[in-house]
């Protein structure tokens, strides 16, 4: 069977991800965290369930982002700042086909990963179940798409990278500003709409306004994916907002992934 | 039949520093290699060669000129179809094994699974590289990754070879493999495009080489032809009796360039010889060797790049034959 060039860059992406050392221990110690999250949860005071699923979505969320953000330092920044890269690329292929390769293997070891941790979270979360009397019923459906926002921000943010892999010539750079993106796509909501309402009594500089509305458009806005409130208190999911943020996270990330490799093809790989 | 490798004008300046000043590396590079050619690429470090075979390869793209790979423009992919590339500076996917790294490389070439492992194990076998064929690449000695990028370069039987100088940080057996290597496939008529400093790989293998001093093309032509220039200059070498002075008899006109106990070694023209071998028998010496002057590689690199010295000074320095 032979496999598209694209696919096969992406399973041994997905290989080298599995076989890096960093992530394996970021997993290990995500693990740990999780549980004693858990743990420590089922103590709490009051609605320790409902405590359990937001300390284990969030122990979720930060370990898939980082664990994503490794990996594309380590994949795609350092391989192409290393010139391994150089040896596919002195293949008859393209270098498109080479980043979405790389991109390729990329969204499935992040999903790996947050399968991996979120099963554990639902092992966890049934453990601290079984230990409460009187609790309402855990939202599974909700639990479940609690994760595929996760794993969008991280596919996103991943894009990111490659994005900022694509320009940079150093391997750090583009780990270093795919966390300031992280930093600001998790705020630029909060932000807005605190502008918004605080706008009728102070006068804001104009110019202020309008970075932050520029900042606004530019940035992902990644609190669209963030679906953790409706996992914990089992409320009706709007198919809307879900949808919405679908569209927009599948968009913004093909939108990164043409401009990166637009911009890869004009690339010097010295 | 096309040229397996033409450049036309090519030349490639870096940007450097803060103020993105503008080096040349390379400039106005014309060369042709012909299909079934092995070609020497020859210029001191720095000289624009890795520079040339990156372009070669669609790594990095020319500011002006253009290079062709068997016809077909060097930055389109499909150009590389019958290319094997060899790095300067290796660098694999050290979380593989050198199998795992031939499988994946003969998958992007869309080799079929049996000419794949086929391949893998005769060309680890030929690089002796067979005992670390499942070892990960990560503890590999740097010459185990050359030659792991040799086997790497020839997995899909390419017909043109570019190969960034394939001899460094190889052991002698190494260097003679490559040689060997660089020799059976000529016969099987490939075209070889190789980078070099090392001078006798150079005289051995190439049929024609191009020199490369600082960016400019100085020469491009038989090998033979540029290291014995024209002018019929030969070299003597005689075994003369102890007493014997050269300042004296008929070798004394000539230039002395070495002696050493009886043995003296002089620079003669072609129209001397015979008066002088008279001469040298008349005194009661010998022959020892006469043959024609040639260049050293390292005296035309210096002739070429305009840091000629005087003759003299270089060759007395230079060890005896
Ligand atoms: N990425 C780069 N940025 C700026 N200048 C560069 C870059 N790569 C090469 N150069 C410059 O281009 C020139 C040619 O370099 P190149 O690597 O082609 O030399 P070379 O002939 O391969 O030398 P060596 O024998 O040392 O391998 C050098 O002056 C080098 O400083
Ligand atoms: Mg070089």
């Amino acid at each position: 069977m032979a496999l598209h060039p694209t696919f096969m860059i992406g399973y041994y992406t997905f290989k080298g991800g599995l076989r890096d050392r960093l992530v394996q221990s970021l997993l290990l110690t995500g693990l740990f965290f999780l549980l004693s999250t858990l743990v420590f949860s089922s103590f709490s005071m009051r609605q320790p369930l409902e405590v359990a699923i937001n300390y284990s979505l969030a122990t979720v969320q930060i370990l898939t982002i980082l664990v994503t953000l490794f990996l594309g330092l380590n994949l795609l920044s350092r391989e192409i700042e290393s010139r391994a890269g150089y040896l596919v690329m002195g293949q008859p292929i393209s270098r498109t086909v080479y980043l979405l390769g790389k991109f390729c293997g990329l969204c499935l070891l992040s999903l790996l990963v947050v399968s991996f941790l979120g099963l554990c979270a639902a092992g966890g979360l049934l453990l601290v179940k079984l230990g409460l009397k009187d609790t309402p019923a855990i939202a599974w459906g909700n639990f479940f798409v609690a994760h595929i926002g996760i794993w969008m921000i991280s596919l996103l943010l991943g894009a990111v990278t490659l994005l900022f892999t694509a320009l940079a010539t150093s391997a750090v750079l583009p780990f270093l500003m795919t966390i300031g993106v992280w930093f600001i796509g998790q705020s630029t909501q909060a932000v807005k709409n605190y502008l918004e309402a605080g706008l009728g009594e102070q006068q804001m500089p104009r110019f202020l306004n309008w970075l932050v509305t520029g900042s606004f458009y530019c940035f992902p806005n990644l609190s669209l994916f963030d679906f953790k409130t409706y996992a914990i208190y089992g409320l009706a999911l709007p198919p809307l907002a879900v949808g919405y943020a679908m569209a927009y996270g599948t968009i913004y990330t093909m939108i990164l992934l043409v401009l990166a490799t637009t911009l890869f093809q004009h690339r010097d790989m010295t | 039949m096309t040229s397996a490798i033409t450049t036309s004008r090519l030349s490639k300046s870096y940007k450097k520093g803060v103020r993105r000043q503008q080096v040349a590396a390379l400039a106005n590079l014309d060369i042709e290699v012909q299909q079934g050619e092995v070609f020497g690429f020859i210029g001191s470090n720095g000289a624009g060669k890795s520079t040339t075979i990156k372009i070669l390869m669609g790594l990095i793209k020319p500011t002006d000129g253009q290079a062709w790979l068997f016809g077909q423009q060097a930055s389109a992919p499909a150009a590389r179809a019958r290319v094997g590339y060899l790095s300067e500076h290796p660098h694999f996917y050290d979380f593989l094994t050198p199998v795992e790294l031939l499988r994946l490389l003969g998958a992007m070439r869309q080799m079929p699974q049996q000419d794949i492992r086929q391949q893998t194990e005769k060309l680890l076998g030929l690089v002796s590289l067979s005992e670390a064929a499942d070892r990960k690449i990560r503890g590999f000695s740097k010459g185990m990754v050359q030659r792991l990028g040799i086997a790497a370069a020839l997995l899909d039987d390419p017909d043109l070879l570019i190969l960034d100088e394939p001899m460094s940080g190889l052991d002698p057996l190494g260097r003679h493999l490559v040689a060997t290597i660089i020799r059976d496939l000529q016969q099987q008529g490939k075209t070889i495009f190789f980078s070099t400093h090392i001078i006798p790989d150079i005289e051995t293998l190439c049929d024609r080489v191009g020199i490369l001093v600082r960016g400019q093309q100085k020469y491009v032509g038989s090998i033979q032809e540029a290291l014995y220039p024209a002018g019929n200059r030969f070299e003597i070498t005689v075994r003369m009796p102890e007493q014997w002075r050269p300042e004296q008899g008929i070798l004394a006109p000539h230039h002395l360039l070495w002696h050493k106990e009886s043995l003296y070694k002089f620079e003669i023209a072609e129209t001397d010889i015979s008066s002088i071998a008279q001469g040298v028998i008349a005194s009661n010496g010998s022959i020892v060797t006469l043959e024609p002057k040639r260049r050293s590689l390292e005296e035309l690199f210096l002739d070429l790049s305009g840091h000629s010295e005087p003759t003299t000074e270089r060759t007395l320095a230079s060890p005896a034959p």
